[in-house]
Order: C-alpha cells, then structure tokens, then sequence
C-alpha cells in the first residue's frame, strides 16, 4: 500500500493498522524519517517537498514491485508526504512485514535506500526567509548501488 | 495545446511552475527546449543538462524520439526526496 500525502500522519498507529488481523507474519520491521532543522544547512526552519501527481506514484509503486520479486511474501506499507513539514514531523514511513525477520529487515532498508534516490520528490531547505533546492547526494546513491551489486535485476 | 510543467528548481529559472503552450512541430528534444526556453538562456542551459529528464504525458522519454501527442510535458531535475 502507498499513500502520498500532505497531511501528516501518527506513525504508531499506522504501524498498528499496517498488522492489525495478521497471523501470519512473524515480524515488521518499520523505518520513519523525520524532518530535523539541520540538514545540508543549519537553522532549517521548515522543509517543502514538491511532488508531480500521478508521476510520483506510478514510480514509487515500481519500487514497491521490485522489492516483492526480490522478497516473496513480503506485504509494505510506504507513506511518503510533500508540501510543507517542520522540524520534528514525520516525513516518510516504511513498513515491512513478512513470516521471518530477516526478509523484513532487508526490504525495509531497501525501499528507503530506493526511495531516497528513486522516488519523485524535489526537497527545498526553508531557513528564516532563504529558500534552497536540496541536491541529492552520492552517499544515497552509494547505498542504493550496494543492492545492484547484489547481482539481482534492479 | 500543451502543459509544460517545471519541476523542482527549474521553475525558479523558468518563472513558473507551468504554463500552456502550443507547440509547433517539432521532432526532437533540443527543438522542444529551443521552443519553451525561447530567449531565456539561463533556462535553456538548465534544460540541456544531461540530469534532466523530460517526461511526457506522464512516462519517462524512453528514447530521443517525441511521440505526436504531448499533452503535458515535464521538465523533471535531479530528485532529492526521503
């Protein structure tokens, strides 16, 4: 399941909702991020991440693909917002469940490590009354290559 | 006509996040940047760049050739999201 929204949401209780009736999976594994006031910058006052509807969605949702033909049986819970978000908010939710731990572990790490690079989303730094475009970074695409190399189809 | 739509910082250099437009015809991509950047160079050069892809009608430009009809066209940088 993927949820691209504004508003925010309570990241327990959609961990809650996520397992709620399952007797099957042995284990979740969940990942939030959350805004923090320093990223490439100090003094970060509020964040605002732009999305392209429809776009956004359609190419999260492959990253969801891949990871269920790499972990069969797995089931994913992503929520991933845009607009504007301060300090201490959540910003994205990932959750993994699956019969064992280890398979939750590592697609839960893998869908970060994709969303960070792959998912359509452009991040701008509010800092009092400067606004700056947020450029990727190598280390993201470092940690998304680790998977490649893995000599799967990614 | 045509939505152009500039995503992320390239709507800084354009001046707006979108704008409608009608094309002429036009066959490959530098003639579609020639086009929306018009005499706005800083733009241009922006849109030439390599990292930028060009999304049409929802779905990445597979290859260098347009398809006929573009109802929405993105302009789509470098993503920095997570």
């Amino acid at each position: 399941m993927i949820f691209v929204q504004s508003e925010t949401f309570n990241p327990g209780e959609a961990l809650n909702s996520f397992m709620a009736g399952r007797t099957e999976e042995g284990a979740v594994v969940s990942f939030t991020g959350h805004v923090r006031n320093s990223g490439d910058n100090d003094n970060v006052t509020a964040l605002e991440l732009e999305h392209y509807p429809v776009y956004t969605e359609t190419e999260i949702a492959k990253i969801e693909t891949k990871a269920h033909a790499r972990w069969i049986g797995i089931d994913c819970l992503i929520i991933h917002r845009f607009g504007k978000m301060f300090p201490g908010e959540p910003i994205v939710f990932v959750a993994v469940c699956s019969a064992h731990r280890s398979q939750a572990f590592e697609a839960a790490s893998f869908l970060m490590d994709y969303l960070k690079t792959n998912a359509p989303f452009w991040k701008k730094e509010i800092r009092g009354d400067k606004e700056v475009w947020v450029e990727p970074k190598d280390s993201d695409y470092a940690s998304r290559e680790n998977w490649a190399q893995k000599d799967w189809d990614t | 006509m045509t939505k152009i739509v500039f995503l992320g910082k390239l709507k800084d250099s354009a001046g707006t996040a979108e704008r409608e437009v009608k094309l002429p015809a036009i066959s490959t991509p530098e003639e579609l940047i020639a086009f929306i950047a018009g005499d706005n160079e800083a733009l241009a050069k922006q849109l030439s760049e390599p990292s930028v892809r060009i999304i049409i009608n929802k779905s990445i430009l597979p290859d260098r050739v347009l398809p006929e009809a573009m109802d929405e066209v993105a302009f789509m940088p470098p993503l920095s999201g997570g």
